[in-house]
């Protein structure tokens, strides 16, 4: 017998066989139909404004990874600050390396600041799984979320290819787990592309510097966040008053 | 190659997920520069509705109230856009009748988000009944019935044997969110 749920959830898509029609023509006279009935519209509207709710989170996640509207011009102006970054970076390391007293090198600004970045990647295909055997971006993320970040760092390791959002997730795992020595050069191939995850690299580059003894170079990217309206700025203004 | 329209409502349909951060990127920028432009918007409530404006567009793909379009995905969601934002801020409209986008149908069309159909008293109650749901089968449910995955797709997700399994499991969460509503 067809649970009274699935009978009102396959009418209600439209999906009812010619026997489950009589089956629920005899359910709608008993009383408490119209219960189940409202009790199941109930659950959907509280399914749905979960979905609707972890969409708008992604979403709203995304946006924030967005780089501001770039215009030909901008993007002209944007590579060539870029351009003086790598130089400024370039010339910072230079004066760190010779001048940076010794005494600065012990701020734990990692352990401070440091939150792993939310998975907003989605499986690109439903139930996606490889018959290969071969691992996927989807098992190292999920090993990622469940912050099992050991093994993730491993899956994320023996990717086939890698893109900017393995790339991304695996410096996050890297920076868990106190690695931040091998995040660096991951973030910093990734700040010199532009994808979704530029804008949050910088943040987390900034962050391995401070871990890794490069307070100045940590310095000129928390002045870029710091001048840039996003999500960081603010976190920047107040690592940059405490440097 | 070229991405055709319709292939981008198929591969939503499909669950790829990566179509709707290239539409998000895509169109961004023109929406709110238009929301903005002739409707007054400001800039965060034109890209607080161009999110609801990509939710409505990815539940009507993925609950098989769209199968194509008359017309291109921006004029769809450009008219949703201005649906929205006349409902939301009707009092704000000021500006002149708008005809820059053709006459778009979007009969059987759900235009409606849950944020804006509940009260505020509502939507806490069916927040918290599910805040109490086990974190598996929160995620179940939002699967079965807001992304729509098949049975096989739960299925390969979560590692159950069989179709039976999934829709045990299913029923069975239904009955706890029931519950829990209830009590609440």
């Amino acid at each position: 017998m067809i649970p009274l749920t699935e009978l009102i959830e396959k009418f209600l898509r439209g999906r009812l066989s010619p026997e489950e029609k009589k089956l629920l023509a005899q359910k709608r006279k008993q009383p408490d139909f119209e219960e189940a009935l409202q009790n199941y519209q109930q659950v959907m509207k509280a399914v749905q404004y979960q979905g609707e709710s972890e969409m708008k989170a992604r979403l709203q996640q995304f946006e924030q990874n967005l780089q501001p509207a770039t215009s030909p011009g901008l993007q002209i102006r944007q590579l060539i600050r870029w351009s003086i970054s790598v130089a400024a970076i370039f010339a910072l390391s230079l004066f760190t390396f010779f001048f940076w007293p010794k005494a600065q090198e012990n701020s734990n600004y990692l352990s401070e600041y440091f939150q792993p970045a939310l998975n907003t990647y989605q499986p690109a295909v439903r139930g996606n799984m490889d018959m290969s055997g071969s691992t996927t971006l989807s098992q190292a993320l999920q090993a990622y979320d469940l912050q099992q970040y050991p093994e993730a760092i491993t899956l994320f390791d023996n990717l086939v290819e890698t893109s900017s959002t393995s790339l991304f997730y695996q410096a996050n795992a890297l920076l868990a787990n106190d690695q931040s020595e091998m995040a660096i050069p991951i973030l910093e191939t990734l700040i010199q592309q532009n994808n979704d995850y530029t804008y949050q690299s910088r943040w987390y580059l900034a962050l391995a510097y401070l871990d890794g003894k490069a307070p100045l170079n940590a310095r000129s990217l928390l002045q870029e966040l710091a001048q840039q309206p996003g999500s960081k700025q603010k976190i920047a203004e107040q690592i940059l008053g405490s440097l | 190659m070229e991405v055709t329209e319709q292939e981008i409502i198929n591969a939503i349909k499909a669950g790829d997920d990566t179509m709707i951060n290239h539409l998000y990127e895509e169109l961004r920028t023109p929406f709110i520069q238009w929301l903005c432009q002739h409707f007054n918007a400001l800039e965060h409530e034109a890209i607080d509705i161009f999110q609801d404006v990509i939710i409505i567009f990815y539940k009507n793909i993925t609950s098989g109230k769209i199968d194509s379009l008359n017309s291109s995905i921006k004029t769809y969601l450009f008219a949703i856009g201005k649906h929205i934002w006349l409902k939301r801020f009707r009092k704000k409209q000021n500006t002149s009748s708008i005809e820059d986008l053709p006459n778009v149908r979007y009969e059987g069309w759900d235009l409606s988000l849950i944020k804006d159909i509940e009260t505020e008293d509502q939507r806490i109650r069916l927040q918290e009944a599910l805040q109490q749901l086990g974190n598996d089968c929160r995620k179940l449910l939002v699967l079965a019935f807001f992304h729509n995955y098949s049975s096989e797709a739960l299925q390969h997700e979560f590692g159950f044997k069989t179709a039976d399994v999934v829709r045990t499991k299913k029923y069975r969460c239904m009955n706890q969110l029931k519950k829990l509503m209830k009590r609440n």
